[in-house]
């Protein structure tokens, strides 16, 4: 260190460093492994259920897609089975139009795995 | 690393961390965050190795990480609402020294540079390791923040006769 300047730099920053700002004592060591072993654990935690929740979000769009493809597909025998339904049919006693069976399977199918997924969500939540 | 080491380290270390952080970002409640949050890396990276000086360099080049995310994120939410006008706090109470003013006025990178240096008394070859810049850099990088210093202390009449 040769530099006058670099000297006195150094001398400066060294006084500037013994100028202890701390208003407090530091956080306790035992405080901060305890935090350190929570996060870590939240951390495996969420590791560990990332494939649950993977398998949750598929579950998801299986779903909707399954209940988009039936419906868009049978539509017109559903539209006529529901119509069925309406007051004017029940009142004029005309006979109920029927599903196939393995439409009305898939429907029965599709709306038990739909409230058992939606179950699931909200007991999850809870 | 068990508790009682990390124990022993922490002790060893935190209190120069703490004083770097808080030369860099001058506010003494995200110097305590950004402690907190380096030793928090720190474990988290599972330190296994038997040289202290090595683990000492970690926990700077991650607080250095750290800072300079704090002031790129600050620098982000001025630019969305300007709740917060400056970069760095000069209030006549947090700022007791007019060495603590003129430090402020350097940019993080020259304040960290200026701090390993001449505090930490790190080598160029241990400087560029923390700020993730070459060794060669770091020469001319440090050249150019002590004569900015230099310059500032002039201006206040504090350089070398």
């Amino acid at each position: 260190m040769n530099d006058p300047l670099e000297r006195h730099l150094d001398t400066w920053m060294k006084q500037f460093a013994a100028t202890d700002e701390r208003e407090h004592i530091l956080p306790d060591p035992s405080v901060i492994w305890l935090k350190a072993r929570v996060l870590q654990s939240a951390k495996a935690m969420e590791r560990a259920s990332l494939p649950i929740t993977t398998a949750q979000i598929g579950a998801y769009i299986a779903v909707a897609a399954c209940w988009a493809l039936l419906l868009t597909s049978k539509w017109s025998a559903i539209q006529a089975w529901l119509d069925t339904f309406s007051p004017s049919h029940l009142f004029t006693g005309q006979q109920a139009a029927s599903l196939s069976m393995p439409v009305l399977l898939t429907c029965v199918a599709l709306g038990s795995v739909t409230v058992m997924i939606a179950m699931h969500a909200i007991f999850a939540e809870e | 690393m068990n508790e009682a080491q990390f124990e022993a380290f922490y002790r060893s270390t935190a209190g120069s961390v703490w004083a770097y952080i808080y030369r860099m970002t001058g506010d003494p409640s995200t110097a305590d965050d950004l402690l907190q949050k380096t030793f928090f890396r720190f474990l988290r990276s599972n330190p296994a190795i038997a040289n202290e000086d090595h683990l000492r360099r970690y926990v700077y080049k991650t607080a250095t990480n750290l800072v300079f995310d704090h002031f790129r994120e600050s620098k982000r939410q001025r630019t969305i609402s300007e709740t917060t006008p400056r970069e760095f706090r000069t209030d006549q109470n947090e700022l007791r020294h007019d060495m603590a003013r003129v430090f402020a006025e350097l940019k993080p990178q020259e304040r960290a540079l200026l701090w390993l240096a001449h505090v930490e008394g790190s080598s160029h070859a241990e400087i560029g390791e923390t700020l993730n810049v070459k060794e060669k850099s770091v020469k001319v990088m440090l050249f150019r923040a002590r004569k900015k210093l230099g310059d500032l202390l002039s201006k206040r009449g504090l350089a070398p006769s």
